[in-house]
């Protein structure tokens, strides 16, 4: 079975589209593969339990893997809690019914006596059900969940005494079920609602093609993923920029202190009815008044000297 | 060791879904894959290795971006 065929088998089976499944198979054994590099077995239940193996200077090298019904490579004690779910949830375990009815949306307060009530209503439906006997799985879950249950806190524990002139306790235990029978409403109201955002949001995710992925592909990513290119300098950038700044210095320079022509703009201020054009005629008459021009544009450019020092 | 409870909660945070939603793909995932087992077929778990029945038991080929490269390996 090629991983195509898995992903239509899957969409088929779950009746979701085909990108769903391939999103959540790429999602799945991405992680999966991120644990095992990390160093951490991984224990996927009725497909089996993979385990790294490392060199003696730490670096990855290998897998060991061992089929579902198997021992477990890895000795793992009876006393010994292994694995951050694990043991999380043997701690300060909540049912996930009772915190997704008690608390559906995620993003409002949550109302403890809620969360209360609906452990109340788990644990006598498991008394019901405790009446059943239930075959176990033999999966690596099961010793799990035994040990969960196990570490139930008693029903007693959460029976909540109304103090006499505690009205609201009160009316919470005694209007429990038409309040079950309302939030029940609501809930698979939401719950639908919630159901059909998240394929919308797996639809939206995008992956890449399998047929993209090539030898030549493969190996230049492998490659940058364990080798990943240096950074670029930018030391030399910043010696461009350097050098553009002297460049633009040297001409602001050059505009006050190297021409003359700057300075006869001074000197036209200061004399503007010297700007006369003059005619044809009168061009000798003119001659004597630009020599002392000249001199105003000398003594212009030495006072622009001097300002500027 | 990393449980199918904590895979499950990394993948749906890497998707932006809820976990308990994908609970039914992994059994789904689980299904298909023992029903393949009994059928002797091999499976491709897709870029993470393929599962092939040899005698009572598969036996895990890793996919090769699993592993790190090994030198001379081709660039």
């Amino acid at each position: 079975m090629t991983r195509r065929e898995l992903i239509e088998r899957m969409a088929d089976r779950l009746q979701v589209p085909e990108h769903s499944a391939q999103v959540f198979l790429h999602a799945f054994f991405d992680v999966s593969k991120s644990m095992l590099r990390s160093g951490e077995t991984v224990a996927l239940g009725a497909l089996g339990t993979w385990t790294p193996e490392h060199d003696p200077d730490g670096v990855f090298r290998s897998v060991i893997y061992a089929p579902s019904h198997a021992a477990s490579p890895v000795p793992v004690g009876e006393d010994i809690v292994s694995g951050p779910a694990s043991s999380i949830d043997s701690r300060h375990f909540i049912p996930a019914e009772a915190l997704a009815i008690a608390h559906p949306s995620g993003r409002s307060p949550v109302d403890v006596a809620d969360i209360v009530i609906e452990v109340q209503r788990g644990f006598a439906e498991e008394a019901l059900t405790e009446e059943t006997p239930v075959e176990e799985a033999p999966t690596d879950a099961a010793p799990e969940e035994e040990s969960v249950e196990d570490e139930y806190p008693g029903e007693e524990e959460y029976i909540v005494e109304a103090v006499p002139g505690d009205t609201d306790a009160g009316d919470m235990l005694t209007d429990e079920g038409d309040f079950l029978e309302e939030d029940f409403d609501e809930v698979e109201a939401e719950g639908m609602e919630a159901e059909s955002m998240e394929a919308e949001s797996m639809e939206g995710h995008g992956i890449e093609d399998d047929e993209v992925e090539d030898d030549a592909v493969f190996h230049r990513n492998r490659d940058q993923l364990y080798h990943p290119p240096e950074e670029r300098s930018n030391r030399a950038l910043l010696f461009v920029a350097l050098g553009l700044t002297l460049v633009v210095l040297i001409i602001i320079l050059s505009l006050l202190f190297g021409s003359d022509e700057k300075a006869s703009f001074g000197d036209r201020r200061h004399e503007p009815n010297s700007a006369t054009i003059p005619s044809a005629g009168t061009w000798n008459e003119t001659a004597e008044p630009e020599s002392s021009r000249y001199e105003l544009t000398a003594n212009t450019v030495k006072l622009t000297i001097q300002r500027s020092i | 060791m990393a449980a199918l409870k904590d895979i499950l909660y990394r993948t749906a945070a890497n998707i932006g879904v809820d976990a308990d939603a994908l609970q039914s793909y992994a059994d789904a995932l689980s299904s298909i894959v023992e029903e393949a087992h009994r059928r002797g077929e091999d499976v491709e778990l897709m870029t993470f290795g393929t599962l092939r029945p040899e005698g009572s038991e598969p036996r895990f080929t890793p996919h090769a971006s699993l592993l790190p490269p090994r030198d001379g390996d081709e660039a």
